[in-house]
């Protein structure tokens, strides 16, 4: 008899106190036969246990102890399942200063699952019988690929607890994967490999499941599988633009066929010699549109040279009064300095008043020009209902303001995930 | 059809006419073995190991909508690693085994391929073996086997060779094969699938203490 045998066929053994062979102190035995390790919290000796027997196989440096935020003993529920804490070590890859802390959760029904966390950000472990598909230096499970994210070997610096196999010595070579929030992590050596897969997992959700008021340890940069606030609305973005894009497009398709572009009014003026006088235009019709208002271009040509012409200009509906006020001028100035002609302004302009309603209109006309001289005339030119490409530009540039800040905003968060990875897709300076 | 005998110990075993092929005294741990339609005592075994298995002999449950009970288990223990094997019966009397190791479950039924060990020795722990066209799996682990022992009454033989090398293997179709390669020349293949816990709706398992 070496202690180890079944008690009570009927139940399911309630964790067993043994005796720290080194210091006396309690030792919690939970998996029994699934047990493999047990270290002492008290004089931090780390055993080998088989058949009833603890044999010493490393003593961890004190001054390596950690702290563990979930006590072993602490049971929880995480996706339905009771899990109870029983170890808790900390990690650090071989040859790095990169270290993390990962709890043993275990429940007799389901056996190990494991909490690791790095940074502050945890992640939730289970096996999975499932087995990746190569592709590239990546993987694919169900469907959705892995980033290879990192590799490494580990070596243990401080447990607590008891584990399922023998953490004292790390011969495997683990290999981890991400599809954010997942992890897959290919845990390999000569005689077995294992594959994990992993969740994020937030400090509330843990303090929730274990029922823990105590203070976790505080988030730095961005965790290996930690989603951005806005990540799983991005696609749901990126279809709403797609569709808005190809509604404005289509409605300015329309707009541009069915737009009338008819010159209604065309002359030429010439300037009074007194400044003060002003001109009015004959009558012309705007016609009945769809909308029932229309857009007016009106075109201001003037045969300026290091000169200008400027015109307050009134439109004045005929029957209602209403009137439509705005100024447009030109200027144009041109020599030769330095060895090199220049030139400045142009003899033409445009302006597009919206909305107007249909009906007969004239124009009151003030131009103005230098008092030592200008043109001595100008022309106007007034088109109905035109084609405006600036404003499908404009609404199609506030339409994508947000989608492109959202990208940014993830394209940045996902640089700053990747460089903890040595299989990072960004350079860095 | 049940029939007993006594064991040397004095304490009587029943087993079951045709279908029981290796038997364990629960007072005594000998074991017996079908030999020439006699049981015959062919060792002494250690007793089983604590190791938290929700199972135990004469729970009950259903696979593939057939009822099945359990009637015995082979606990094997490997350096690194353990496994139990589960022999239930279908009230019909045909029966199968459970596969159950670190929380995973899996229906398991002994193949009758005629195969030669060399074919197996050189398997890699992530090589790929192709058992049947477009039919594949993968070698998850290979075990040596430190011990085995057994409870209950068993449809099988128990095989108590000294030197047995495990190759556990599996696919994405949640299919399990496990190799057991004997000494030098005996082998057994069995293949089976994956299922959680829940899928085989168990009665009458170890109380489980508020763990599910």
């Amino acid at each position: 008899m070496d202690g180890s045998e079944i008690n009570s066929v009927n139940n399911l053994p309630s964790a067993e106190i043994l005796e720290c062979p080194k210091c006396g102190s309690d030792l919690r035995l939970t998996g029994f036969l699934l047990t493999k390790n047990i270290a002492c919290g008290k004089c931090h000796s780390l055993f080998a246990y088989a058949n009833g027997n603890l044999k010493v196989i490393k003593i961890f440096k004190k001054e390596k102890k950690k702290h563990n935020h979930i006590p072993i003993g602490t049971k929880g529920t995480i996706d339905g399942r009771k899990f109870e804490v029983v170890g808790f070590a900390n990690y650090r890859e071989a040859n790095t200063p990169y270290a993390w802390d990962e709890y043993t959760l275990f429940n007799p029904i389901h056996g190990f699952t494991f909490l690791s966390v790095y940074e502050g950000h945890w992640n939730y472990f289970e096996q999975t019988i499932l087995r990746p598909r190569p592709q590239g230096g990546d993987v694919n499970l169900n469907g959705d690929s892995y980033r290879i994210f990192n590799r490494y070997k580990q070596k243990t610096d401080y447990a607590l607890g008891e584990f399922p196999w023998d953490i004292s010595e790390n011969p495997s070579t683990i290999t981890e994967y991400i599809n954010p929030p997942h992890i897959l992590a290919h845990d390999k050596d000569t005689n077995e490999e294992t594959w994990f897969l992993g969740r994020y997992i937030t400090p509330k959700e843990i303090k929730e499941a274990f029922n823990l008021q105590s203070h976790f340890p505080e988030q730095t940069g961005i965790g290996s599988t930690q989603l951005h606030s806005s990540a799983a609305s991005l696609s749901k973005v990126k279809q709403i633009t797609l569709y808005v894009v190809l509604s404005m497009l289509v409605l300015q398709i329309i707009l541009s066929i069915s737009a009338r572009d008819k010159i209604v009014f065309k002359d030429q003026f010439n300037i009074p010699g007194n400044q003060a006088g002003g001109i009015v235009s004959p009558p012309f019709e705007l016609e009945n549109t769809l909308f029932g208002k229309s857009n007016l271009q009106v075109e201001l040509i003037a045969p300026v040279h290091n000169s200008w012409m400027e015109a307050d200009i009134t439109l004045i509906n005929d029957k209602t009064g209403e009137e439509f006020h705005f100024e447009q001028g030109v200027e144009y100035y041109s020599g030769y300095e330095g060895g090199e002609a220049w030139s400045e302004g142009q003899n033409y302009t445009d302006n597009t008043l919206s909305s107007i309603p249909a009906g007969k209109y004239h124009l009151n006309i003030f131009p103005a020009t230098p008092p030592d001289g200008g043109p001595g005339y100008f022309q106007l030119k007034l088109t109905q209902d035109v084609s405006m490409l600036s404003n499908f530009f404009i609404t199609l540039l506030i339409a994508l303001i947000f989608p492109i800040a959202l990208w940014i905003s993830i394209s940045s968060f996902e640089a700053q995930r990747w460089m903890n990875s040595d299989f990072s897709p960004y350079s860095y300076e | 059809m049940e029939d007993k005998f006594d064991c040397t110990c004095g304490h009587p075993i029943s087993f079951r006419k045709k279908i029981t092929v290796s038997i364990a005294c629960t007072s005594c741990r000998n074991l017996y073995c079908l030999t020439n339609n006699t049981f015959l005592k062919i060792s002494t075994l250690r007793p089983v190991v604590e190791d938290v298995s929700p199972l135990k002999i004469h729970t009950e449950g259903k696979s593939e909508s057939k009822e099945f009970s359990i009637t015995g288990r082979q606990q094997i223990i490997y350096s690194s690693s353990y496994r139990n094997l589960w022999s239930a019966t279908y009230t019909n009397g045909e029966h199968f085994q459970i596969g159950e190791s670190y929380g995973t479950y899996s229906i398991l039924n002994e193949l009758s391929i005629e195969a030669s060990p060399a074919k197996f020795r050189n398997l890699k722990v992530g090589k790929e073996l192709q058992i049947a066209p477009k039919h594949f799996f993968y070698v998850n682990g290979i075990y040596e086997m430190k011990s085995i022992t057994a409870e209950g009454d068993l449809p099988t033989p128990v095989i108590l060779q000294p030197q047995c090398i495990t190759i556990e293997l599996s696919n994405n179709k949640f299919e399990s094969l496990i190799i057991n390669i004997y000494g030098d020349n005996d082998i057994k293949i069995s293949s089976g699938r994956f299922l959680n816990f829940e899928d085989f709706s168990f009665k009458n398992t170890r109380n489980l203490n508020g763990w599910i």
